[in-house]
């Protein structure tokens, strides 16, 4: 018998907790992630400047007490851009995500599961998926539907799709041959029951990782999307844009593409050290 | 075989598995027939890859399609064969009528949920009963498999379990739906000694209260020496040699069955040394001729090349597939 047995019940979640706590740099990533979403629910109250407001009086002024990061090329208050955009980045991060993994769990699943010819089918429409450009994809969802956020991000979530499929079978195809799926149909579990209770919750691990992983990845791509004039359109900031309007002043005002770039960088950083720890601590070798 | 006239609970008939592989078919189970009597206990016995396992999984439905394949006979639960069964009848079954516990208590439970939600949820699996309803008898199962602090116990995770609760835990999921009969599948094979022997203790109190029956399988013969009071010896995917437990471990007819209890370490001073079977099991794809075992049997003569025998009784419900038994004579 284990020797924690007085203990409050232990859950996994716990467990994976504890297993992160030990990592420092996995802290401090979470910790510049959780930045990142407070200043965007909180944008409004933290931002000095309505991000929107032009001041013709103050065109691309240098950083100052008034302008902590100097402002734009209509006078508008970059810091609070900067805090405005969070929401559309972090946004941009999550939903192409939730679009992913709420497409690809399923067929991953039913691939996995059921195997032979459905299986065969699912995985060559995914290797086709594989060849199509993601940039393709958002320019011709752009030309159709309008250059967009929302379709910019659904541009992203597509492009991300086949990679997910992959993970989300390979998954299930790891769990489907636990000892417990056995046992599960042992006790005479319908299939959807073992798909959907015993097999999800074991599949999740891999997925999370790759969630964390993609959402930097999407963030970036948000970024570039919005650089070429097919994410956010103005004058709604985020920080692709910022940094599109902001090459045409890179010697006069550089501070304009400083701030943008750099919260991108930090962003993407913590996502990526996030996801890396994540992995670490969801590893089941390791317990 | 037996002179036991009640009518059996599980009845095989002449089955046959074959498994296709890369490298062709494999005849994994040739023609094996046994039957168990409600309540009973028979022992399958045999070496790794002899076609146990696969008999289990023959009986649960549960071999994976569409690399295993019956090719023929029958497996009769009360009468009815559960091979022409549709699906559906047969997933009612398993867990029901019929449970199995594996051999490896510590992969069997899932990592995600509380021992507690498994059993509950086969429990649900069978009887139409509400949440409340379900936690309740889940319980009482933790209890009937005798585990400690049964209402602590329900919302634990399985890490958090001994080898030798978990196989507990096993037993009672696999109780969850009153079986008439408990396929066993190595149930100690995993766990330390001293707990070998409190599962099979536990084993016996289930069969003696609930009236289960047990096919146990084992390669160790001193486990289903303590639980079976029927044995079934099988070699090569053939069953070799059937009858009484008594009579079979006291006076086996067959040379392979004569080699497996040499083989079991005793503690007694003075005893026989240890032997070992010499030899390996044939690769079943080009089985030898004649007898399977002829090639490891040290009373092979020609005749047993020559055609392959069928059991034979010995009297007292007891038969061997060995040309030359009675073997008395022959040592």
């Amino acid at each position: 018998m284990s020797a924690t047995i007085a203990m409050a019940p232990d859950t996994r979640l716990r467990r994976v907790l504890r297993q992160l706590a030990r990592q420092p740099g996995t802290l401090l990533a979470a910790a510049v992630v959780l930045a990142f979403v407070l200043v965007a629910v909180f944008a409004p109250l933290i931002a000095p400047f309505d991000p929107l407001r032009s001041n013709f009086l103050a065109v691309r002024r240098p950083p100052s007490d008034l302008h902590w990061l100097g402002t734009d090329e209509v006078g508008r208050d970059v810091l609070s851009r900067v805090i405005h955009g969070t929401r559309i980045s972090l946004m941009a991060g999550v939903i192409p995500v939730l679009v992913a993994v709420g497409l690809s769990v399923p067929i991953g699943l039913i691939a996995g599961y059921r195997g032979g010819w459905v299986d065969a089918v699912l995985m060559r429409i995914t290797d086709a998926m594989l060849a199509i450009p993601f940039l393709i994809v958002a320019i011709a969802l752009a030309a159709f539907l309008g250059p967009d956020m929302i379709n910019a991000m659904l541009a992203i979530g597509l492009a991300s799709l086949p990679v997910f499929i992959r993970l989300a079978r390979g998954a299930a195809l790891a769990v489907r041959a636990e000892d417990y799926v056995e046992a599960a149909r042992a006790v005479g579990a319908s299939p959807m029951r073992i798909a959907l209770r015993h097999m999800l919750p074991n599949m999740a691990p891999p997925l999370l990782v790759q969630a964390s992983i993609m959402a930097a990845t999407a963030i970036i791509a948000e970024a570039s999307l919005s650089f070429l004039g097919l994410g956010q359109q103005p004058p709604a900031p985020s920080w692709g844009s910022m940094l599109n309007a902001a090459q045409r002043h890179m010697v006069a005002a550089p501070w304009m593409a400083i701030a943008p770039g750099l919260v991108i960088f930090v962003l993407v950083i913590a996502l990526n050290v996030l996801g890396d720890g994540l992995r670490d601590a969801l590893d089941v070798k390791r317990h | 075989m037996s002179v036991d006239t009640t009518p059996a609970l599980l009845q095989v008939e002449g089955l046959a598995v074959e498994f296709a592989t890369r490298d062709g078919v494999v005849p994994a189970i040739s023609h094996a027939s046994f039957t168990l009597r409600p309540g009973g206990c028979l022992g399958l016995v045999g070496e790794s890859g002899s076609g146990k396992s696969v008999t289990a999984l023959a009986i649960m439905g549960l071999l994976a399609k569409p690399a295993a394949r019956i090719t023929a006979g029958r497996i009769l639960l009360d009468g009815v064969d559960l091979l022409a069964l549709p699906p559906e009848e047969m997933r009612a079954l398993r867990g029901g009528a019929v449970a199995m516990i594996f051999q490896e208590p510590m992969s069997s439970l899932n990592p995600a949920f509380t021992v507690g939600d498994q059993i509950a949820e086969a429990v649900r699996a069978h009887a139409r009963v509400g949440a409340r309803e379900a936690r309740a008898r889940a319980i009482e199962l933790l209890r009937q498999v005798r585990i400690p602090g049964a209402e602590r116990r329900f919302d634990e995770y399985p890490h958090r379990l001994s080898g030798g609760m978990r196989q507990r835990v096993m037993i009672a999921m696999a109780l969850a739906g009153n079986p008439r009969l408990l396929i066993a599948d190595e149930p100690t094979t995993a766990l330390d000694v001293t707990v070998q022997a409190q599962i099979v203790e536990l084993l016996r109190a289930i069969q003696a209260e609930h009236g289960t029956a047990i096919l146990l399988i084992s390669h160790n013969l001193g486990l289903v020496a303590s639980l079976a009071d029927e044995i079934a010896v099988m070699y090569a995917g053939r069953l070799v040699e059937q009858g009484p437990a008594a009579r079979i471990l006291g006076h086996p007819e067959h040379p392979y069955t004569v080699g497996l209890l040499g083989a079991v370490p005793r503690a007694a001073p003075g005893d026989a040394p240890l032997t070992g079977i010499e030899g390996m099991v044939p690769d079943l794809r080009s089985p030898p001729p004649g007898c399977v075992f002829g090639p490891r049997c040290p009373f092979c003569v020609a005749t047993c090349r020559a055609a392959e025998p069928a059991l034979r009784g010995m009297g007292a419900g007891h038969a061997s597939a060995c040309l030359r038994a009675p073997l008395d004579a022959l040592a």
